[in-house]
């Protein structure tokens, strides 16, 4: 191989590690500033199970119907927190081969609930518009969640709050198409050169961009090919 | 002494306002950073506990806001995920003082006695 494509492939390598690492520390920010609001919650829901507890105390009516209506509200908050850690520890484990049989449904489920908070902030809902069902694809999904988390930046970027994303799937004979659309207002243009582009090549998928609101298609290789 | 509580985390502004309630202040509670604005408008809270991260306006806007129409409420910034930037710029538009969640209500509860003595 010339140096000179050598250098350009070594560049680009780094380019697409730091972007990833970036959106890793992205996913994680949010998780963790969710799993924050998770324990504040917890933790003054019990402060205020301890201070019925000492105001009832010695009293005829001991208030134990809001003492049982705030422990269950700590209860349904720890089963969020543990949904919530269940997903980021799938995200995490994605990582562990480059190379393996991913339900993709459950790989961009898995980004959603995962951004749910910033979406949340920015009053922006996204509708999987799929029936989840066994679509197996054969690569690297922590590229692919990579890739999908830049397209909703993109997003994130022109929409505004009230506004959507709908995400549709169409499984075709070698390829499967991941559309994207938006429900908006007002018209947006899409920045086509999204960050991830060199990531695209990498799984061997493609981006399809639509015209005016059409939105953008995602194409996916059902199996990439190996080389050894 | 009245106290507003501002945060969009719904479950947590509202236990908040029972245990500060329990401890007889007179505490209410709004979701986001418009309905703090509208809420003053109507009724003049001594202290305002301020999350930063909210959908639509955020808390440093509303802090902004207040400064201007309100002068004389006392702004605490309550927050999950605030930085040092943050706090120097929440002092830097008159906040009273800048607390991390998760915090006891106890000290929550001398953070709001500090600002409303400083009235």
């Amino acid at each position: 191989m010339p140096v000179k494509a050598d250098t350009q492939l070594k560049q680009n390598k780094e380019y697409i590690m730091s972007d990833q690492l970036k959106f890793i520390a992205s996913i994680l920010s949010i998780f963790t500033h969710e799993l924050n609001n998770h324990s504040s919650i917890m933790n003054e829901s019990a402060g205020l199970v301890l201070d019925l507890i000492e105001i009832k105390k010695g009293s005829p009516d001991c208030g134990l119907d809001q003492i049982s209506s705030v422990t269950g509200g700590i209860t349904g908050q720890i089963k969020k927190t543990t949904a919530l850690v269940k997903y980021l520890n799938s995200f995490a484990h994605r990582m562990d081969n480059p190379l393996s049989n991913y339900n993709l449904y459950e790989v961009i489920e898995e980004l959603i609930m995962l951004m749910n908070r910033v979406l949340n902030q920015k009053e922006i809902t996204v509708d999987m518009d799929f029936i989840k069902d066994d679509l197996t694809v054969l690569g690297n999904p922590s590229i692919l969640q990579y890739i999908i988390f830049s397209i909703i930046q993109g997003y994130l970027k022109c929409l505004k709050g009230g506004d959507g994303i709908i995400i549709n799937i169409l499984k075709g004979e070698s390829t499967v198409e991941i559309k994207f659309h938006h429900r908006s207002k007002q018209s947006i243009s899409f920045d086509e050169d999204i960050d991830s582009s060199d990531a695209i090549k990498q799984i061997g998928a493609s981006i399809v961009y639509g015209d005016g609101d059409t939105g953008l298609t995602l194409i996916l290789p059902l199996t990439v090919e190996v080389t050894f | 002494m009245k106290v507003l509580i501002v945060d969009d985390e719904k479950s947590l502004a509202e236990i908040l306002c029972q245990r500060l309630k329990l401890r007889s202040i007179d505490t209410d509670v709004v979701f986001d950073g418009e309905s703090a604005l509208q809420y003053v408008s109507n009724i003049e809270p001594d202290v305002m506990v301020l999350d930063l991260n909210m959908p639509g306006m955020n808390g440093m806007e509303v802090l902004r806001k207040i400064k201007v129409t309100n002068p004389r409420i006392q702004v605490i910034i309550f927050t999950g995920h605030g930085s040092e930037h943050d706090e120097h710029e929440a002092k830097g538009l008159g906040a009273h003082s800048f607390l991390m969640k998760p915090a006891n209500v106890n000290v929550l509860l001398s953070h709001i006695m500090a600002a409303y003595s400083n009235r």
